[in-house]
């Protein structure tokens, strides 16, 4: 509390009802600072006003400049008493005329041949005036119309129709009280109470003997700039644990890579136009990757010569691309665990396996769409998996992010039967694809799904972000967004 | 994935009975495909492109009509009455050598509207779009039958004069590839040679393969007999296509009769209905759907899937339909049974886990590091690993490195992207030179992955790097930081004085972990911030993580 509002509430504590005159000589305030402390207390309640009606006055330009010297008619009269000769036409100034024009009103003057003269009246006129002299006392006087006498009222009323002064009804503030939350408040405010609390305060204990000040909790306070990790890298996560908690292992693969791997490999015809530089980013530097696993090379080719009946190049398969999707980080953890199961290796049945990254699409950069973004892969290697596997295990991951979803048949050249996993945005609301999975196809791994299969889906983070976070309008907005976007994200 | 817009009444008159728009739609949703917009009178449906057979009003209808067990149809066979060739195409050797290939059939005594007439011609252009990739690899061409000869030849010509279709004058093949939107569009599909596949009789041209057809041998749905022939350089496909079509023909209601193709050492007789007989053990299918059908109802099954089936002991036999192009082996059978059983209809089964799941080695070093940060006040942000040469270098006050020791990308979409990042403050740069009306200090942070090519390979790896952009900051602060972040991380490091471009010359140092090189940090020098648009004073650090 200000010191001035503590004065006024203790002189109120000792004077039960106050008016704002007595309150203005015992505070010794300015009106100005008296009338800030009463605004603020009052707006705490912890005053009670009432008000009165009063007529205030104030001066016009016009009455402003006359009450600085003295009416224009005194002027007129002043000159003639002192002898001096005015013409009528001499008077070329508005103030001038107006002048003459009241004294004639007056009946000071008369005009003979165009000369102003007095009469007698005029001559006995005292400049300045009475009327010049109460003007001047307005300039001044504060203004309660009451403490004017009757003649003074008249000059008012008579300035008033000059429209040298504006008479205004107002209320004001009349009798002062304290109320009742303003005589606990001044108990707390004593000069005991503590405001910032310090260290000497604590190790002296000197706070037991005093009281704490009150802070106004409805007082509007800046805002605290936070720092926050990023809302997409949280859902990442968030994906992350949720699959380790269902018994997934993380793994992890290149993103350059030769087409073998993101497209050959998966038995992606070497024509199909998703391989094109339309869709996909090829490179120029480096243009060719080597595929070092031979033998794969070759059963590749095979299947895909028999399968597709068209010619298969090699060279296309080691043009350089940026992976398309992270089915080809599964995809060399597949051929990995044939190789050891085919060489007769122990191997623990079922994989679980899980990865997240990026992939990217030869798009072009605009408020829809993203070049790169995240996609997260699944596998699960055992024997006789099968369908109904698939659906739960998505149906579980999903339903950890509170998300229902829906199985629709769908094509992706390595997987057979494939299925679409779409979400239902909110309750009876529109469903969005956010995912494919299957049966991976014994042309991908090389072996009779009787012995091994696998069980595979890629499924799109950014789309979840969408679902999940009511605050993210659009899935290029995570990464073009400024500091005010990042600092204010929602958690959820 | 290729969108057909159908008229709904054709579609509804093929499969002969009264289904409701919501029923349509979830069938077709059941079968593997979306509408994507719907109206009184059409409606455009996604079909995915393994399912070439069902890019018409007619196939999408054969397979809703199998699949509601409405009016079933498996076989397909040529016209009784006459089953010797209706008309022959010999095919030259100079087609034969450059690899293409052709088929067809004939059509007679066919009742053709606006509506069926745009259909199929519709269906050949999506076909030939798709599949044919833009008719570089198969086309088909539609003909009014009745005024063709029976003898027709397939040849690589020099430039020749013909009226082209909707055409009224002579015109030389060189002209309609060069002057014609069709040409334009197509002209790449042209052989090398420089000469033009030509389909002509004893009339004269047929079609410029794969632009145009003539005028003389236009269809109007006023046309009876027809002949369709397909062309490309996948004898597979054509073939493929050819028993597509011819199907799609046979249920519009037409008398299909085959033709011969004659190359020099072999006649073949097209269309070829004859098909696979695939057999898959009943158990197999349950095992891999995870789901019970029984003997009894695998048959029915089948059926509603398209395939004449029969039981064989514990095996079933499917017939595959001559119009599926895309059956390879059992797998694709065992998806159209999962199909026909309904995939809402599957209930799940758990599959044991048996170990625990585990997240990567690097998972918990990157979170720890990533909670440092923002334990220090820095806001984590995210960009795109591709960016320009234009960012990367020349705005960090760095010269596009000689010998291009970064990924560089062909053909971009976006003009402004070229090659994949080599370091991360480029990219934070960026973020803080679009928060200019953002509350001071601005302190975010990046990790995450950056790219470069070392000994011709390509090296993926992971940097850590953060900025502070404040009125107040200087070489102290960012080395505080960064120290504070590598003790607690564990690596052994020391600092040591460096210069490099981007930083001012003096304020600048090289954090060196186990003995290499692996880091800057420093502040960051006027022209990068001027490049920017960064006014206020700026410290940076990166460091490779692994």
């Amino acid at each position: 509390m200000h010191k001035y509002e503590l004065l006024v509430l203790n002189i109120l504590k000792k004077h039960s009802s106050i008016t704002f005159s007595e309150l203005e000589k015992k505070s010794g305030l300015g009106k100005d600072e008296l009338l800030w402390s009463i605004e603020n207390l009052s707006n705490l309640s912890l005053l009670d006003l009432t008000y009165k009606k009063n007529n205030s006055i104030t001066l016009s330009q016009e009455g402003m400049s006359y009450s600085k010297s003295m009416l224009p008619e005194d002027e007129i009269i002043n000159t003639l008493q002192s002898g001096k000769e005015i013409k009528a036409s001499q008077l070329l100034l508005d103030k001038e005329r107006i002048g003459m024009q009241w004294c004639i009103k007056k009946g000071l003057i008369i005009i003979k041949n165009g000369i102003l003269s007095l009469t007698k009246k005029g001559e006995e006129y005292s400049v300045p005036s009475a009327e010049s002299i109460f003007l001047s006392t307005l300039h001044k006087k504060s203004n309660s119309t009451e403490s004017f006498s009757s003649k003074e009222l008249s000059y008012i009323s008579e300035f008033s129709s000059r429209k040298l002064i504006e008479v205004k009804d107002k209320n004001i503030i009349d009798i002062i009280k304290i109320s009742k939350k303003g005589a606990e408040a001044i108990i707390e405010e004593s000069e005991n109470s503590i405001d910032q609390i310090d260290r000497e305060l604590i190790v002296s204990k000197s706070w037991e003997s005093k009281k704490f000040k009150k802070y106004d909790v409805s007082i509007p306070v800046q805002q605290q700039i936070l720092s926050m990790r990023h809302p997409l890298r949280l859902l990442l996560n968030d994906v992350k644990n949720t699959f380790s908690r269902l018994g997934f292992t993380e793994i992890s693969g290149p993103i350059i890579e030769p087409s073998f791997w993101v497209f050959d490999s998966l038995f992606v015809p070497q024509d199909h136009p998703a391989r094109e530089a339309q869709d996909t980013f090829h490179l120029s530097n480096p243009s060719k990757l080597p595929i070092n696993d031979k033998e794969h090379l070759k059963s590749i080719m095979k299947s895909h010569t028999d399968s597709w009946k068209i010619k298969w190049s090699q060279e296309e398969a080691e043009s350089a691309v940026l992976r398309t999707q992270m089915t080809s980080v599964s995809v060399h953890y597949i051929r990995e665990f044939m190789k050891k199961y085919l060489s007769g290796e122990e191997v623990a049945l079922p994989q679980k396996l899980f990865t997240v990254g990026r992939v990217f699409r030869n798009e072009n950069l605009d408020y829809k769409h993203l070049t790169d973004f995240y996609q997260c892969d699944g596998i699960i290697i055992g024997k006789n998996l099968t369908m109904a596997n698939l659906f739960d295990t998505l149906t579980n991951f999903y339903k950890s992010f509170g998300v229902k979803i829906r199985f629709k048949p769908a094509y992706f050249p390595f997987v057979e039967p494939g299925a679409e996993i779409f979400a239902q945005i909110g309750e009876n609301g529109n469903w969005l694809e956010i995912g494919g999975s299957g049966i991976i196809r014994r042309e991908v791994t090389g072996i009779s799904r009787r012995k091994i299969n696998v069980l595979a889906w890629g499924l799109g983070i950014e789309r979840m972000l969408l679902i999940n976070n009511d605050g993210i309008k659009s899935v290029v907005e995570p990464y073009n967004s400024g500091l005010s976007w990042l600092r204010t994200r929602k958690l959820r | 994935m290729p969108n057909i817009t159908i008229n709904r009444e054709y579609l509804l008159k093929l499969i002969g009975k009264k289904i409701e728009e919501k029923n349509l739609e979830e069938i077709i949703y059941k079968l593997g495909f979306e509408v994507e917009r719907s109206d009184l009178n059409e409606l455009t449906v996604e079909i995915t492109s393994n399912r070439p057979d069902l890019f018409s009003a007619v196939g999408l209808a054969r397979a809703i009509r199998n699949f509601q067990h409405i009016n079933k149809t498996f076989n397909y066979s040529l016209h009784k009455k006459n089953l010797s060739s209706a008309l022959t195409i010999s095919v030259d050797k100079t087609a034969e050598k450059s690899g293409l290939f052709i088929s067809g059939f004939v059509i007679k005594n066919i009742l053709l509207t606006d509506v069926s007439l745009a259909d199929i011609f519709n269906f050949s252009e999506k076909l030939s779009d798709t599949l044919g990739r833009m008719r570089k690899k198969m086309s088909i061409g539609i003909h009014n039958l009745d005024v063709i000869d029976k003898d027709i030849v397939f040849i690589l010509s020099e430039d020749e004069k013909f009226i082209p279709l909707r055409d009224n004058s002579q015109r030389l093949y060189s002209d309609v590839v060069d002057n014609t939107e069709k040409g334009k569009l197509y002209r790449t599909a042209l052989p090398k040679s420089g000469l033009y596949p030509i389909l002509k009789d004893s009339k004269g041209t047929l079609a410029l393969v794969p632009i145009i057809n003539s005028e003389r041998t236009k269809v109007t749905p006023s046309t009876k007999n027809l002949f369709i022939e397909v062309t490309g350089t996948s004898s597979d496909l054509v073939e493929k296509i050819t028993n597509i079509l011819a199907t799609t023909f046979i249920d519009i209601g037409g008398d299909i009769f085959g033709i011969d193709v004659k190359y020099t050492k072999k006649t073949k007789r097209y269309p070829d209905f004859d098909t696979n007989n695939i057999l898959i053990p009943l158990l197999q299918i349950e095992l891999e759907l995870g789901i019970e059908i029984g003997f009894n109802n695998i048959i029915s099954l089948a059926n509603k899937a398209g395939y004449e089936a029969a039981l064989l002991g514990k095996k079933i036999r499917f017939k595959v339909p001559s119009y599926r192009a895309d059956i390879i082996n059992e797998q694709d059978i065992i998806e159209d049974i999962c199909i026909a059983y309904g995939y809402d209809y599957i209930s799940p089964i758990p599959v044991p886990s048996i170990l625990p799941g585990a997240l990567s080695k690097n998972h918990e070093l990157f979170e720890g590091l990533s909670y440092a940060m923002v334990g220090a006040g820095f806001t984590e942000s995210m960009s795109t690993y591709l960016t320009n040469e234009q960012r990367n270098f020349l705005m960090m006050n760095l010269d596009i490195p000689q010998k291009t020791d970064f990924i560089k990308l062909k053909d971009a979409k976006s003009s402004n992207l070229s090659i994949a990042r080599t370091w991360l403050i480029p990219s934070i740069l960026n973020v803080i030179s679009i928060s200019k009306h953002d509350k001071m200090p601005q302190k975010v942070f990046e990790l995450d992955m950056v790219f470069k090519i070392y000994d011709n390979k390509p090296i993926e790896s992971y940097h850590l790097a953060g900025i502070c952009t404040n009125s107040v900051s200087n070489f102290n602060d960012i080395k505080s930081i960064v120290e504070s972040i590598l003790s607690v991380s564990g690596f052994s490091f020391s600092i040591k004085e460096t210069s490099h471009k981007s930083f001012i010359d003096g304020r600048c140092a090289a954090i060196i972990i186990d003995g290499i090189e692996l880091g800057i940090m420093g502040e960051l020098h006027p022209i990068v911030l001027s490049n920017f648009g960064i006014e206020e004073p700026s410290i940076g650090f990166e460091i490779e993580l692994l």
